[in-house]
Protein backbone atom coordinates (compact mmCIF):
# COMPACT_ATOMS: atom_id res chain seq x y z
CA UNK A 1 0.00 0.00 0.00
CA UNK A 2 1.00 3.60 -0.74
CA UNK A 3 2.48 5.75 2.21
CA UNK A 4 1.97 8.94 2.84
CA UNK A 5 4.48 11.47 3.75
CA UNK A 6 6.48 8.58 4.87
CA UNK A 7 3.90 6.64 7.28
CA UNK A 8 4.53 3.19 7.58
CA UNK A 9 1.26 1.12 6.80
CA UNK A 10 0.15 -1.37 9.46
CA UNK A 11 0.62 -4.56 7.77
CA UNK A 12 -0.50 -6.70 10.13
CA UNK A 13 -3.22 -9.24 9.32
CA UNK A 14 -5.77 -11.53 11.14
CA UNK A 15 -6.60 -11.99 14.94
CA UNK A 16 -3.55 -9.76 15.77
CA UNK A 17 -4.80 -7.17 14.11
CA UNK A 18 -5.12 -3.91 16.42
CA UNK A 19 -3.83 -5.48 19.36
CA UNK A 20 -0.37 -3.89 19.88
CA UNK A 21 -2.02 -0.64 20.09
CA UNK A 22 -5.30 -1.88 21.82
CA UNK A 23 -2.95 -3.45 24.43
CA UNK A 24 -0.79 -0.93 25.06
CA UNK A 25 -4.10 1.30 25.92
CA UNK A 26 -5.84 -1.45 28.25
CA UNK A 27 -2.39 -1.57 29.89
CA UNK A 28 -1.94 1.76 30.51
CA UNK A 29 -4.99 1.82 32.31
CA UNK A 30 -3.22 -0.11 34.73
CA UNK A 31 0.46 0.99 35.00
CA UNK A 32 -0.41 5.12 34.10
CA UNK A 33 -3.28 5.28 36.68
CA UNK A 34 -3.69 5.04 40.41
CA UNK A 35 -5.04 1.43 39.66
CA UNK A 36 -1.92 -0.51 40.56
CA UNK A 37 -0.89 0.80 43.96
CA UNK A 38 -4.78 1.25 44.91
CA UNK A 39 -4.92 -2.66 44.29
CA UNK A 40 -1.57 -3.50 45.92
CA UNK A 41 -2.40 -1.37 48.86
CA UNK A 42 -6.14 -2.72 48.99
CA UNK A 43 -5.35 -6.36 49.06
CA UNK A 44 -1.84 -6.08 51.66
CA UNK A 45 -4.39 -4.42 53.76
CA UNK A 46 -6.99 -7.51 53.32
CA UNK A 47 -4.73 -10.59 52.51
CA UNK A 48 -0.93 -9.61 54.49
CA UNK A 49 -2.25 -7.13 56.76
CA UNK A 50 -5.14 -10.22 58.06
CA UNK A 51 -1.19 -12.19 58.11
CA UNK A 52 0.49 -9.98 60.20
CA UNK A 53 -2.43 -9.64 62.40
CA UNK A 54 -2.65 -13.76 63.00
CA UNK A 55 1.35 -14.09 63.09
CA UNK A 56 2.75 -11.42 64.71
CA UNK A 57 -0.25 -9.45 66.57
CA UNK A 58 -2.58 -11.80 68.14
CA UNK A 59 0.62 -13.74 69.86
CA UNK A 60 2.56 -10.25 70.95
CA UNK A 61 -0.92 -9.55 72.55
CA UNK A 62 -1.49 -13.25 73.60
CA UNK A 63 1.93 -12.76 75.07
CA UNK A 64 1.69 -9.21 76.69
CA UNK A 65 -2.09 -8.98 78.53
CA UNK A 66 -3.01 -11.16 81.09
CA UNK A 67 -6.49 -12.98 80.95
CA UNK A 68 -6.18 -14.14 77.00
CA UNK A 69 -5.24 -17.62 77.02
CA UNK A 70 -2.64 -19.00 74.52
CA UNK A 71 -5.16 -22.11 74.21
CA UNK A 72 -7.35 -20.19 71.82
CA UNK A 73 -4.99 -19.06 69.60
CA UNK A 74 -4.26 -22.65 69.04
CA UNK A 75 -7.12 -22.95 66.21
CA UNK A 76 -5.95 -19.99 64.36
CA UNK A 77 -4.81 -21.21 61.30
CA UNK A 78 -1.17 -21.29 60.33
CA UNK A 79 0.07 -18.20 58.58
CA UNK A 80 0.23 -20.67 54.84
CA UNK A 81 -2.90 -21.52 55.21
CA UNK A 82 -4.66 -18.17 56.73
CA UNK A 83 -2.62 -16.05 53.29
CA UNK A 84 -4.15 -18.46 50.24
CA UNK A 85 -7.11 -19.70 51.74
CA UNK A 86 -7.96 -16.37 52.51
CA UNK A 87 -6.85 -14.86 48.87
CA UNK A 88 -8.53 -17.59 47.07
CA UNK A 89 -11.66 -16.78 48.72
CA UNK A 90 -11.86 -13.34 48.33
CA UNK A 91 -9.14 -11.97 45.58
CA UNK A 92 -12.26 -13.66 43.12
CA UNK A 93 -14.39 -11.19 44.15
CA UNK A 94 -12.09 -8.26 43.64
CA UNK A 95 -11.02 -9.78 40.12
CA UNK A 96 -14.96 -9.97 39.31
CA UNK A 97 -15.51 -6.16 40.53
CA UNK A 98 -12.45 -5.05 38.59
CA UNK A 99 -13.36 -6.61 35.26
CA UNK A 100 -17.40 -5.49 35.45
CA UNK A 101 -18.31 -3.06 32.81
CA UNK A 102 -14.78 -3.38 30.94
CA UNK A 103 -16.73 -4.47 27.31
CA UNK A 104 -20.59 -3.64 28.42
CA UNK A 105 -19.46 -0.04 29.14
CA UNK A 106 -17.88 -0.21 25.67
CA UNK A 107 -20.83 -0.71 24.48
CA UNK A 108 -23.27 1.54 26.09
CA UNK A 109 -20.91 4.36 25.25
CA UNK A 110 -20.20 3.70 21.76
CA UNK A 111 -16.60 3.24 22.18
CA UNK A 112 -16.13 -0.29 21.17
CA UNK A 113 -18.14 0.38 17.86
CA UNK A 114 -15.91 3.30 17.27
CA UNK A 115 -12.67 0.99 17.44
CA UNK A 116 -14.18 -2.05 15.96
CA UNK A 117 -15.03 0.52 12.94
CA UNK A 118 -11.16 0.94 12.33
CA UNK A 119 -8.90 -2.46 11.04
CA UNK A 120 -8.84 -4.17 14.38
CA UNK A 121 -9.82 -7.92 15.00
CA UNK A 122 -12.48 -8.02 16.92
CA UNK A 123 -10.17 -11.24 18.67
CA UNK A 124 -7.88 -8.64 19.31
CA UNK A 125 -10.13 -6.59 21.06
CA UNK A 126 -11.20 -9.11 23.81
CA UNK A 127 -7.24 -10.80 24.17
CA UNK A 128 -6.30 -6.98 24.95
CA UNK A 129 -8.24 -6.70 27.81
CA UNK A 130 -7.39 -10.24 28.62
CA UNK A 131 -3.71 -10.02 28.92
CA UNK A 132 -3.60 -6.32 30.22
CA UNK A 133 -5.06 -7.65 33.46
CA UNK A 134 -4.41 -10.94 33.55
CA UNK A 135 -0.58 -9.08 34.14
CA UNK A 136 -2.06 -6.51 36.27
CA UNK A 137 -3.68 -9.17 38.37
CA UNK A 138 -0.61 -11.40 38.30
CA UNK A 139 1.67 -8.44 39.41
CA UNK A 140 -0.50 -6.82 42.53
CA UNK A 141 -2.53 -9.90 43.28
CA UNK A 142 -0.56 -12.78 43.33
CA UNK A 143 3.05 -12.04 42.94
CA UNK A 144 3.30 -8.59 45.54
CA UNK A 145 1.28 -10.25 47.77
CA UNK A 146 2.80 -13.57 47.70
CA UNK A 147 5.63 -12.02 48.18
CA UNK A 148 4.83 -10.13 51.30
CA UNK A 149 3.44 -13.06 52.96
CA UNK A 150 6.85 -15.30 52.11
CA UNK A 151 8.67 -12.51 54.09
CA UNK A 152 5.45 -12.18 56.84
CA UNK A 153 5.92 -16.01 57.28
CA UNK A 154 9.37 -16.86 57.06
CA UNK A 155 9.52 -14.28 59.54
CA UNK A 156 7.15 -15.41 61.81
CA UNK A 157 8.67 -18.84 61.63
CA UNK A 158 12.65 -17.97 61.75
CA UNK A 159 13.50 -19.38 58.77
CA UNK A 160 12.34 -19.10 55.17
CA UNK A 161 9.67 -21.97 54.27
CA UNK A 162 10.39 -23.94 51.06
CA UNK A 163 10.55 -21.65 48.10
CA UNK A 164 9.29 -24.38 45.82
CA UNK A 165 6.44 -25.46 46.99
CA UNK A 166 5.38 -22.03 47.91
CA UNK A 167 5.41 -20.92 44.36
CA UNK A 168 3.50 -23.75 43.05
CA UNK A 169 0.88 -22.34 45.19
CA UNK A 170 1.02 -19.17 44.03
CA UNK A 171 0.99 -20.52 40.71
CA UNK A 172 -2.43 -22.28 41.35
CA UNK A 173 -3.69 -19.28 42.98
CA UNK A 174 -3.07 -17.15 39.79
CA UNK A 175 -4.75 -20.17 37.95
CA UNK A 176 -8.25 -19.64 39.86
CA UNK A 177 -7.95 -15.87 39.09
CA UNK A 178 -7.52 -16.54 35.62
CA UNK A 179 -10.42 -18.41 35.83
CA UNK A 180 -12.44 -15.92 37.36
CA UNK A 181 -11.15 -13.25 34.71
CA UNK A 182 -12.01 -15.71 31.68
CA UNK A 183 -15.16 -16.06 33.12
CA UNK A 184 -16.23 -12.29 34.01
CA UNK A 185 -14.65 -11.60 30.32
CA UNK A 186 -17.10 -14.48 28.88
CA UNK A 187 -20.27 -12.72 30.83
CA UNK A 188 -19.33 -9.30 29.57
CA UNK A 189 -20.20 -10.73 26.24
CA UNK A 190 -22.48 -12.92 26.71
CA UNK A 191 -24.85 -9.75 28.92
CA UNK A 192 -25.93 -6.57 28.22
CA UNK A 193 -26.04 -5.43 32.25
CA UNK A 194 -23.28 -4.68 34.29
CA UNK A 195 -25.85 -6.32 37.36
CA UNK A 196 -26.04 -9.93 34.91
CA UNK A 197 -22.24 -9.96 35.38
CA UNK A 198 -22.14 -9.27 38.73
CA UNK A 199 -24.66 -11.66 39.61
CA UNK A 200 -23.57 -14.79 37.99
CA UNK A 201 -19.79 -14.41 38.90
CA UNK A 202 -20.20 -13.40 42.28
CA UNK A 203 -22.89 -16.32 42.62
CA UNK A 204 -19.94 -18.24 41.38
CA UNK A 205 -17.51 -17.43 43.06
CA UNK A 206 -19.49 -16.96 46.48
CA UNK A 207 -21.36 -20.02 46.26
CA UNK A 208 -18.51 -22.14 44.67
CA UNK A 209 -17.44 -23.32 48.62
CA UNK A 210 -21.24 -23.57 49.44
CA UNK A 211 -21.68 -26.00 46.49
CA UNK A 212 -18.93 -28.09 47.02
CA UNK A 213 -19.91 -29.15 50.47
CA UNK A 214 -23.15 -30.26 49.07
CA UNK A 215 -21.76 -31.75 45.69
CA UNK A 216 -18.30 -32.62 46.41
CA UNK A 217 -17.44 -33.95 43.34
CA UNK A 218 -17.30 -30.77 41.89
CA UNK A 219 -14.13 -29.96 43.86
CA UNK A 220 -12.34 -32.32 41.22
CA UNK A 221 -13.38 -30.08 38.40
CA UNK A 222 -13.83 -26.58 39.52
CA UNK A 223 -11.31 -24.32 41.55
CA UNK A 224 -13.44 -23.75 43.93
CA UNK A 225 -11.77 -26.47 46.48
CA UNK A 226 -8.44 -23.73 45.61
CA UNK A 227 -8.69 -22.42 48.84
CA UNK A 228 -8.33 -25.76 50.94
CA UNK A 229 -5.85 -27.54 47.84
CA UNK A 230 -3.18 -24.73 47.97
CA UNK A 231 -2.40 -24.51 51.62
CA UNK A 232 -1.64 -28.40 51.85
CA UNK A 233 0.34 -27.54 48.07
CA UNK A 234 2.77 -25.17 49.74
CA UNK A 235 3.17 -27.13 53.05
CA UNK A 236 4.55 -30.14 50.40
CA UNK A 237 1.79 -32.74 51.66
CA UNK A 238 0.35 -33.01 48.13
CA UNK A 239 -0.97 -36.75 48.32
CA UNK A 240 -0.39 -38.68 44.97
CA UNK A 241 -2.23 -39.74 41.83
CA UNK A 242 -4.04 -37.91 39.50
CA UNK A 243 -7.08 -37.03 41.33
CA UNK A 244 -5.49 -34.34 42.98
CA UNK A 245 -4.51 -32.62 39.67
CA UNK A 246 -7.78 -33.00 38.18
CA UNK A 247 -8.84 -29.45 39.06
CA UNK A 248 -6.48 -28.04 38.05
CA UNK A 249 -6.82 -29.42 34.81
CA UNK A 250 -10.42 -28.80 34.68
CA UNK A 251 -10.19 -25.13 35.88
CA UNK A 252 -7.49 -24.29 33.17
CA UNK A 253 -9.63 -25.98 30.72
CA UNK A 254 -12.70 -24.11 31.75
CA UNK A 255 -10.70 -21.08 31.51
CA UNK A 256 -10.07 -21.61 27.57
CA UNK A 257 -13.77 -22.71 27.22
CA UNK A 258 -14.43 -18.94 28.78
CA UNK A 259 -12.00 -17.40 26.32
CA UNK A 260 -13.27 -19.09 23.47
CA UNK A 261 -16.85 -18.96 23.90
CA UNK A 262 -16.27 -14.63 24.63
CA UNK A 263 -14.36 -14.36 21.68
CA UNK A 264 -16.93 -16.15 19.09
CA UNK A 265 -19.55 -14.92 20.66
CA UNK A 266 -18.11 -11.21 20.11
CA UNK A 267 -16.91 -11.92 16.29
CA UNK A 268 -20.58 -12.78 15.52
CA UNK A 269 -22.51 -9.95 17.93
CA UNK A 270 -23.79 -7.00 16.21
CA UNK A 271 -22.66 -3.48 17.09
CA UNK B 1 -15.33 -8.22 -7.64
CA UNK B 2 -17.23 -5.67 -9.42
CA UNK B 3 -14.62 -3.77 -11.93
CA UNK B 4 -16.78 -0.20 -12.13
CA UNK B 5 -16.67 2.94 -10.64
CA UNK B 6 -18.71 2.35 -7.73
CA UNK B 7 -16.77 2.74 -4.49
CA UNK B 8 -19.69 1.25 -2.65
CA UNK B 9 -22.24 -1.36 -4.63
CA UNK B 10 -25.04 -3.46 -2.87
CA UNK B 11 -26.98 -6.37 -4.24
CA UNK B 12 -30.56 -6.45 -2.35
CA UNK B 13 -28.97 -5.85 0.80
CA UNK B 14 -31.11 -6.73 3.80
CA UNK B 15 -31.52 -6.52 7.27
CA UNK B 16 -33.61 -7.93 9.84
CA UNK B 17 -33.84 -7.40 13.69
CA UNK B 18 -36.24 -9.87 15.00
CA UNK B 19 -39.50 -9.51 13.12
CA UNK B 20 -38.56 -5.41 12.46
CA UNK B 21 -37.14 -5.61 8.98
CA UNK B 22 -34.70 -2.50 9.29
CA UNK B 23 -33.49 -3.13 5.22
CA UNK B 24 -35.12 -4.41 2.83
CA UNK B 25 -33.34 -5.18 -0.50
CA UNK B 26 -31.42 -2.26 -0.95
CA UNK B 27 -29.61 -1.51 -4.37
CA UNK B 28 -26.71 1.00 -3.22
CA UNK B 29 -24.41 2.72 -5.54
CA UNK B 30 -21.56 5.56 -4.48
CA UNK B 31 -19.29 6.54 -7.57
CA UNK B 32 -15.91 7.54 -6.86
CA UNK B 33 -15.26 11.09 -5.78
CA UNK B 34 -19.23 11.65 -5.96
CA UNK B 35 -20.23 13.39 -2.13
CA UNK B 36 -23.41 11.44 -1.58
CA UNK B 37 -26.28 12.57 0.26
CA UNK B 38 -27.79 9.24 2.49
CA UNK B 39 -31.06 10.96 3.71
CA UNK B 40 -34.58 9.47 5.43
CA UNK B 41 -36.73 9.65 8.29
CA UNK B 42 -35.39 8.60 11.93
CA UNK B 43 -35.48 4.82 11.53
CA UNK B 44 -35.56 4.83 7.76
CA UNK B 45 -31.96 2.14 7.92
CA UNK B 46 -29.38 4.73 7.40
CA UNK B 47 -27.24 3.65 10.46
CA UNK B 48 -27.84 0.36 9.78
CA UNK B 49 -26.70 0.40 5.95
CA UNK B 50 -23.44 2.01 7.24
CA UNK B 51 -23.02 -0.66 9.83
CA UNK B 52 -23.58 -3.12 7.59
CA UNK B 53 -20.97 -1.56 5.31
CA UNK B 54 -18.18 -1.61 7.75
CA UNK B 55 -18.86 -4.98 9.05
CA UNK B 56 -20.62 -3.91 12.24
CA UNK B 57 -23.72 -5.74 11.68
CA UNK B 58 -23.81 -8.96 9.50
CA UNK B 59 -26.34 -8.89 6.71
CA UNK B 60 -29.72 -11.48 6.72
CA UNK B 61 -29.11 -11.69 2.93
CA UNK B 62 -27.49 -10.14 -0.22
CA UNK B 63 -24.41 -8.61 -0.59
CA UNK B 64 -22.45 -5.49 -0.67
CA UNK B 65 -18.94 -4.07 -2.04
CA UNK B 66 -16.68 -1.36 -0.80
CA UNK B 67 -13.82 -0.55 -3.20
CA UNK B 68 -15.19 -4.45 -4.88
CA UNK B 69 -14.13 -6.01 -1.58
CA UNK B 70 -16.79 -7.79 0.17
CA UNK B 71 -18.35 -6.17 3.54
CA UNK B 72 -18.59 -9.68 5.14
CA UNK B 73 -15.18 -11.88 3.71
CA UNK B 74 -13.08 -8.69 3.85
CA UNK B 75 -14.45 -6.09 6.12
CA UNK B 76 -11.10 -5.59 7.66
CA UNK B 77 -9.49 -4.84 4.31
CA UNK B 78 -12.26 -2.22 3.67
CA UNK B 79 -11.81 -0.71 6.79
CA UNK B 80 -7.99 0.20 6.29
CA UNK B 81 -9.24 2.15 3.24
CA UNK B 82 -12.63 3.60 5.21
CA UNK B 83 -12.67 7.02 7.63
CA UNK B 84 -15.77 6.16 10.29
CA UNK B 85 -17.43 8.78 12.01
CA UNK B 86 -20.73 7.78 14.12
CA UNK B 87 -23.70 9.71 15.38
CA UNK B 88 -22.45 11.26 18.32
CA UNK B 89 -19.22 10.03 18.60
CA UNK B 90 -17.48 9.12 21.90
CA UNK B 91 -14.14 8.77 22.83
CA UNK B 92 -12.67 7.17 25.79
CA UNK B 93 -12.69 10.20 28.03
CA UNK B 94 -9.30 9.80 30.20
CA UNK B 95 -7.87 10.39 26.56
CA UNK B 96 -7.09 14.17 25.17
CA UNK B 97 -7.91 14.88 21.64
CA UNK B 98 -4.06 14.12 20.63
CA UNK B 99 -4.65 10.93 22.51
CA UNK B 100 -7.27 10.30 20.58
CA UNK B 101 -5.69 11.20 17.08
CA UNK B 102 -2.80 8.81 18.28
CA UNK B 103 -4.61 5.85 19.42
CA UNK B 104 -6.36 6.37 16.05
CA UNK B 105 -3.65 6.64 13.65
CA UNK B 106 -1.82 3.68 15.24
CA UNK B 107 -4.33 1.33 13.95
CA UNK B 108 -3.17 2.26 10.49
CA UNK B 109 0.46 3.11 10.83
CA UNK B 110 3.69 1.63 13.09
CA UNK B 111 5.40 4.85 12.22
CA UNK B 112 7.94 6.71 12.21
CA UNK B 113 6.30 8.54 15.35
CA UNK B 114 7.58 12.01 13.77
CA UNK B 115 5.11 11.55 10.58
CA UNK B 116 2.37 10.52 12.73
CA UNK B 117 2.41 13.57 15.11
CA UNK B 118 2.32 15.88 12.16
CA UNK B 119 -0.37 14.47 10.71
CA UNK B 120 -1.94 14.49 14.20
CA UNK B 121 -1.24 18.22 14.09
CA UNK B 122 -2.84 18.74 10.73
CA UNK B 123 -5.56 16.78 11.76
CA UNK B 124 -5.96 19.29 14.96
CA UNK B 125 -5.58 22.37 12.51
CA UNK B 126 -7.94 21.13 9.87
CA UNK B 127 -10.86 21.10 12.81
CA UNK B 128 -9.78 23.78 15.09
CA UNK B 129 -8.48 21.75 17.61
CA UNK B 130 -5.30 23.13 18.17
CA UNK B 131 -5.55 24.78 21.05
CA UNK B 132 -7.57 21.67 22.56
CA UNK B 133 -5.34 19.05 21.83
CA UNK B 134 -4.12 18.26 25.19
CA UNK B 135 -7.81 18.77 26.90
CA UNK B 136 -9.30 15.51 28.08
CA UNK B 137 -12.38 14.61 25.58
CA UNK B 138 -14.69 14.16 28.81
CA UNK B 139 -14.54 17.97 29.14
CA UNK B 140 -15.89 18.37 25.06
CA UNK B 141 -18.81 19.67 24.02
CA UNK B 142 -20.75 17.66 21.68
CA UNK B 143 -19.54 19.84 18.64
CA UNK B 144 -15.76 19.75 20.04
CA UNK B 145 -16.18 15.74 19.81
CA UNK B 146 -17.69 16.23 16.79
CA UNK B 147 -14.78 18.25 15.00
CA UNK B 148 -12.63 15.70 16.64
CA UNK B 149 -14.55 12.93 15.09
CA UNK B 150 -14.05 14.31 11.89
CA UNK B 151 -10.43 14.67 12.56
CA UNK B 152 -9.97 11.07 13.55
CA UNK B 153 -12.40 9.84 10.58
CA UNK B 154 -9.64 11.38 8.39
CA UNK B 155 -6.13 10.85 9.87
CA UNK B 156 -5.49 7.89 7.41
CA UNK B 157 -6.37 9.36 4.35
CA UNK B 158 -9.42 7.61 3.70
CA UNK B 159 -10.36 6.49 -0.05
CA UNK B 160 -14.01 6.92 1.40
CA UNK B 161 -15.43 8.93 4.40
CA UNK B 162 -18.79 7.45 5.86
CA UNK B 163 -19.88 10.24 8.24
CA UNK B 164 -22.83 10.02 9.83
CA UNK B 165 -24.92 13.53 10.73
CA UNK B 166 -21.76 15.15 10.84
CA UNK B 167 -22.84 18.42 11.24
CA UNK B 168 -25.07 17.76 13.81
CA UNK B 169 -24.36 19.39 17.06
CA UNK B 170 -22.69 22.06 15.29
CA UNK B 171 -23.53 26.13 15.24
CA UNK B 172 -23.93 27.65 11.73
CA UNK B 173 -20.44 28.28 11.51
CA UNK B 174 -18.89 24.50 12.53
CA UNK B 175 -21.99 23.16 10.08
CA UNK B 176 -20.16 25.76 7.47
CA UNK B 177 -16.76 24.51 8.23
CA UNK B 178 -17.93 20.94 8.17
CA UNK B 179 -19.51 21.43 4.66
CA UNK B 180 -15.96 23.61 3.27
CA UNK B 181 -13.66 20.67 4.42
CA UNK B 182 -16.39 18.36 2.83
CA UNK B 183 -15.78 20.03 -0.64
CA UNK B 184 -12.18 20.11 -0.29
CA UNK B 185 -11.54 16.66 0.15
CA UNK B 186 -13.94 15.58 -2.95
CA UNK B 187 -10.90 15.50 -4.88
CA UNK B 188 -9.18 12.72 -2.91
CA UNK B 189 -11.83 10.80 -1.47
CA UNK B 190 -15.43 9.88 -1.69
CA UNK B 191 -18.12 10.76 0.69
CA UNK B 192 -20.85 9.20 1.90
CA UNK B 193 -22.84 11.41 4.56
CA UNK B 194 -26.39 10.73 6.44
CA UNK B 195 -28.09 13.89 7.80
CA UNK B 196 -31.30 15.43 8.38
CA UNK B 197 -29.93 19.03 7.27
CA UNK B 198 -31.44 19.16 3.61
CA UNK B 199 -30.08 22.63 3.07
CA UNK B 200 -26.28 21.51 2.86
CA UNK B 201 -27.40 18.25 1.15
CA UNK B 202 -28.41 20.14 -1.35
CA UNK B 203 -25.42 22.84 -1.03
CA UNK B 204 -22.70 20.01 -0.97
CA UNK B 205 -23.57 16.97 -2.50
CA UNK B 206 -23.66 15.87 -6.03
CA UNK B 207 -25.71 12.72 -6.05
CA UNK B 208 -28.67 11.85 -3.15
CA UNK B 209 -29.57 8.49 -1.85
CA UNK B 210 -33.50 8.61 -0.11
CA UNK B 211 -34.71 5.98 2.12
CA UNK B 212 -37.76 5.24 3.84
CA UNK B 213 -38.60 2.08 6.14
CA UNK B 214 -35.32 0.11 4.59
CA UNK B 215 -36.38 0.89 1.24
CA UNK B 216 -34.48 2.75 -1.96
CA UNK B 217 -37.06 5.50 -2.39
CA UNK B 218 -34.76 7.79 -4.62
CA UNK B 219 -31.16 7.47 -5.74
CA UNK B 220 -29.02 9.56 -8.55
CA UNK B 221 -27.68 13.04 -9.14
CA UNK B 222 -29.26 15.56 -7.33
CA UNK B 223 -30.25 17.49 -10.00
CA UNK B 224 -32.42 14.57 -11.89
CA UNK B 225 -33.91 14.32 -8.24
CA UNK B 226 -35.11 17.59 -8.13
CA UNK B 227 -36.08 18.16 -11.98
CA UNK B 228 -37.92 14.54 -11.92
CA UNK B 229 -41.28 14.58 -12.72
CA UNK B 230 -41.54 17.88 -13.55
CA UNK B 231 -40.38 20.17 -16.31
CA UNK B 232 -37.52 22.99 -16.12
CA UNK B 233 -39.25 26.12 -15.38
CA UNK B 234 -36.92 29.44 -16.22
CA UNK B 235 -37.83 32.99 -14.35
CA UNK B 236 -37.30 35.79 -16.32
CA UNK B 237 -37.81 39.38 -15.98
CA UNK B 238 -38.47 41.98 -18.83
CA UNK B 239 -38.43 45.73 -19.69
CA UNK B 240 -40.15 46.98 -22.98
CA UNK B 241 -42.87 45.66 -25.36
CA UNK B 242 -42.81 41.50 -24.72
CA UNK B 243 -46.29 40.66 -26.70
CA UNK B 244 -43.86 40.43 -29.96
CA UNK B 245 -41.97 38.02 -28.35
CA UNK B 246 -44.18 36.45 -26.08
CA UNK B 247 -45.78 34.28 -29.07
CA UNK B 248 -42.91 33.43 -30.74
CA UNK B 249 -41.71 31.65 -27.62
CA UNK B 250 -44.36 29.70 -26.90
CA UNK B 251 -44.75 28.20 -30.18
CA UNK B 252 -40.93 26.74 -29.63
CA UNK B 253 -41.67 23.16 -29.89
CA UNK B 254 -39.77 22.72 -26.51
CA UNK B 255 -41.48 25.24 -24.44
CA UNK B 256 -44.42 23.48 -22.34
CA UNK B 257 -46.05 26.86 -20.57
CA UNK B 258 -45.44 29.98 -20.32
CA UNK B 259 -46.92 32.22 -17.80
CA UNK B 260 -46.62 36.10 -17.28
CA UNK B 261 -47.31 38.30 -14.09
CA UNK B 262 -46.01 42.08 -13.77
CA UNK B 263 -43.29 42.67 -11.51
CA UNK B 264 -42.88 46.49 -10.34
CA UNK B 265 -42.41 48.46 -13.79
CA UNK B 266 -41.31 45.26 -15.77
CA UNK B 267 -42.86 41.48 -16.65
CA UNK B 268 -41.65 38.03 -14.87
CA UNK B 269 -42.48 35.40 -17.07
CA UNK B 270 -41.86 31.45 -15.90
CA UNK B 271 -41.60 29.16 -18.76
CA UNK B 272 -41.86 25.85 -18.14
CA UNK B 273 -39.46 23.84 -20.86
CA UNK B 274 -39.58 20.03 -21.73
CA UNK B 275 -36.09 19.64 -23.48
CA UNK B 276 -33.34 21.38 -20.70
CA UNK B 277 -30.93 21.23 -23.48
CA UNK B 278 -32.26 22.94 -25.70
CA UNK B 279 -33.83 25.68 -23.58
CA UNK B 280 -30.24 26.13 -22.03
CA UNK B 281 -28.39 26.89 -25.47
CA UNK B 282 -30.77 28.91 -26.77
CA UNK B 283 -33.38 30.65 -24.77
CA UNK B 284 -31.46 33.47 -23.37
CA UNK B 285 -30.13 34.51 -26.83
CA UNK B 286 -33.16 34.45 -28.41
CA UNK B 287 -34.53 36.86 -26.04
CA UNK B 288 -31.52 38.85 -26.22
CA UNK B 289 -31.53 39.39 -29.79
CA UNK B 290 -35.08 40.52 -29.69
CA UNK B 291 -35.22 44.60 -30.45
CA UNK B 292 -37.21 46.43 -28.42
CA UNK B 293 -37.00 44.61 -24.83
CA UNK B 294 -34.42 44.53 -21.95
CA UNK B 295 -33.46 41.06 -19.97
CA UNK B 296 -33.39 42.50 -16.73
CA UNK B 297 -32.97 38.31 -14.93
CA UNK B 298 -32.47 34.80 -16.07
CA UNK B 299 -32.21 32.37 -14.27
CA UNK B 300 -32.81 28.48 -13.56
CA UNK B 301 -36.22 28.21 -11.14
CA UNK B 302 -34.34 26.41 -8.00
CA UNK B 303 -36.81 23.60 -6.69
CA UNK B 304 -36.06 22.88 -3.31
CA UNK B 305 -34.34 19.31 -1.78
CA UNK B 306 -37.03 19.44 1.15
CA UNK B 307 -40.19 19.68 -1.67
CA UNK B 308 -38.67 16.76 -2.98
CA UNK B 309 -37.95 14.50 0.01
CA UNK B 310 -41.72 15.37 1.45
CA UNK B 311 -43.63 14.74 -1.67
CA UNK B 312 -41.42 11.15 -1.92
CA UNK B 313 -40.93 10.02 1.96
CA UNK B 314 -44.55 11.36 2.57
CA UNK B 315 -46.48 10.32 0.05
CA UNK B 316 -45.00 6.80 0.84
CA UNK B 317 -43.45 6.18 -2.10
CA UNK B 318 -41.12 3.05 -2.83
CA UNK B 319 -38.80 2.12 -5.24
CA UNK B 320 -36.40 4.31 -7.62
Amino acid sequence: METKIGLEVNQTQGWRLGLKNLFSRENSKWWKTSRWWVQSLVWMLITNGVLLLLLFLLPFISATFEGVNPEDLEDIPDGITAFFSLAAISMPIGVVILLQGSIIDEKTLGTAEWVLSKPVSRTAFILSKLIAHALGILVTYVILQSTIAYGLISASQSKPIPILNYVKGSLLLALGLFFYLTLTLMLEVLFEKRTSVLGVALGVALGGALLINLFPALAFITPFAFPNMIPVVVQGLTPPGFLFFLPLISTAFMSLVFLAVAIWRFNHKPL
Amino acid sequence: MILNNNVIQTNNLSKTFGNIEALNFLNLTVPKHSITGFLGPNGAGKSTTIKLLLGLLKPTSGTGEVFGLDIQKQSTEIRRRVGYLSQDPHFYPEMTARDVLRFTAKFFYTGPEKAIEERIEEMLTMVGLSEKADRKVNGFSGGERQRLGIAQAQINYPDLLILDEPAASLDPMGRQDVLNIMRNLQEKTTIFYSTHILDDVQRVSDRVVILNQGQLIAQGPIEELLSAGRDIVYVITLEGDTLKIRDKIIELPWVSNLAEEPLNNAIQWRIAVSDPDKAKRDLLPILVNCQGITVLNFGRQERELEEVFMRLVGGGNNGN
